[in-house]
């Protein structure tokens, strides 16, 4: 099964779960994420998903001007967001059990 | 290798298309914040040695809308009927712009809706005047005018126009309007005005070009002033009983008197002589009488003698017998109706010395 497919479902998740220690920008979360194992994932998804959760109120944005190279638009984890990272992170646990059990080879 | 500007422009350009489909919104939120997040990408990628152009780097502009699009929730895409309609409007939208692009050079500006929305002060004024001319209309009936009037009074329509011109300025200067409905119900206020419009301009063509003048005279005919003739000897009068026919051997009738008896059952003839039905004659006998008939009718008349038979004055005629400077002793008119005369109209230009010869 393409873990594509799976992603879509709880990216959101992901990006607010990389911002929850530390700012980044937007390619630097791309990192964070592809490190912590989500290889396939590409940076318009980040992208779009930073614009949604952005435009959801999850999120605030500020400017970093870099030496070498453009602006670097950082993103951080605003109260909403971290409420929104604990209801979804309860969701997923409770999902991924429930999908746990059901996939366990009776004994 | 640094990015150009103008690649990241035509990157963003291109994935924007690929999204033209989506809510305006949705795609304006995407798009916003695209070129500075590209720049930075590649500028990221770069610095790691990455691929030379944006779409190593990043991928096919349309992939990467793809991606967008899944991220969004907008997964492939909709579906069926939607898909299908939402294409057709951009394209539809697509073309649009093409031609607002090619038309506005025509008119000397970069696009067409650049010189469209100059007009817009025009359209509210002119929406004020429809409006106008449409209460007017609705108070006092279909009464075609370009000044509202209402009831008939030019100075309450004045001030109505005026009321609707400034209401329909100030709505219009105004902008968007912000409630949905009240937004809805301005265009479809403004779309039935404009149709109004297209309605009274119509009639209006219609009033102007079809508004029957009768010349005043033909003056490509000399004889057209001619109201009446009357055949007069060489001594300056009147004879009586000549019969004038033209190049048909249709008798000539002209003047009053011959009109007024063209039809013994017409009304106004009955009026006219109180019933004398002594002289009949038909400015077009083939409406009352046997084509073949009418001839015995038309040589009845005993011009121009009028109402009691008198024959009028003729005051302003030479009293002397002498001929007429432009009279030739010419055959008279043949006579080629069905029904010829057995006495040609000869009196008229005959130059005969002795006056009313020809009675």
């Amino acid at each position: 099964m393409d873990t594509t497919q799976l992603l879509k479902g709880v990216l959101d998740l992901a990006v607010l779960a990389v911002l929850r220690e530390d700012d980044a920008y937007g390619y630097d979360i791309l990192r964070r994420l592809r490190t912590a194992g989500l290889s396939e994932i590409g940076d318009a998804s980040v992208y779009g998903t930073l614009r949604r959760l952005f435009a959801a109120g999850y999120l605030n944005t500020y400017v970093v001007p870099s030496e070498e190279g453009p602006h670097r638009k950082y993103y951080a984890l605003n109260p909403a967001g971290r409420s929104q990272l604990k209801q979804g992170g309860e969701v997923w646990r409770e999902f991924a059990s429930t999908m746990e059990s059901l996939l366990r080879e009776p004994a | 290798m640094t990015i150009e500007q103008a690649d990241l422009d035509r990157y963003v350009a291109a994935v924007g298309a690929a999204l033209a489909d989506l809510p305006e919104q949705a795609r304006a939120e995407l798009l916003e914040d695209l070129p500075a997040h590209l720049a930075e990408v590649a500028a990221e990628i770069e610095a790691e040695g990455g691929g030379a152009d944006l779409a190593d780097r990043l991928g096919a502009p349309t992939a990467y809308a793809a991606e967008l699009r899944a991220s969004l929730g907008h997964t492939g895409g909709p579906s069926g009927a939607a898909l299908r309609a939402s294409r057709l409007v951009a394209g539809a939208r697509r073309r649009l712009r093409g031609l607002d692009g090619r038309l506005g050079p025509v008119l000397g500006y970069e696009r067409l809706a650049e010189f469209l929305r100059l007009l817009r002060p025009a359209w509210w004024v002119l929406r004020g005047w429809l409006a106008a001319v449409f209460l007017a209309q609705l108070g006092t009936g279909s009464r075609f005018g370009l000044v509202p009037r209402v009831g008939g009074e030019v100075v309450i329509g004045l001030l109505l126009l005026a009321g609707c011109v400034i209401a329909s300025v100030r709505l219009g200067r105004g902008g968007r309007v912000r409630r949905r409905p009240a937004r809805l119900a301005l265009l479809a206020v403004s779309l039935f005005l404009a149709g109004f419009g297209f309605v009274y301009y119509g009639i209006a063509d219609g009033e102007l070009s079809g508004r029957d003048y009768q010349p005043m005279a033909d003056y490509s005919n000399p004889y057209a002033h001619i109201r009446d003739v009357w055949a007069v000897g060489p001594d300056g009068q009147v004879i009586p009983g000549v019969r004038l026919i033209d190049q048909n051997g249709d008798p000539v009738l002209l003047g009053d008197c011959a009109q007024l008896r063209a039809n013994p059952n017409a009304a106004l003839y009955q009026m006219g002589l109180g019933g004398d039905q002594r002289t009949v004659v038909t400015w077009h006998p083939e409406d009352y009488y046997d084509v073949g008939d009418y001839s015995r009718l038309a040589w009845r008349v005993d011009y121009p003698s009028c109402e009691d038979g008198s024959v009028p004055p003729v005051g302003w005629l030479p009293g002397q017998p002498q001929p007429l400077p432009w009279a030739k002793p010419t055959a008279t008119p043949a006579a080629t109706a069905t029904a010829a005369p057995t006495a040609t109209a000869g009196a008229a230009g005959t130059p005969t010395p002795r006056p009313s010869s020809t009675r």
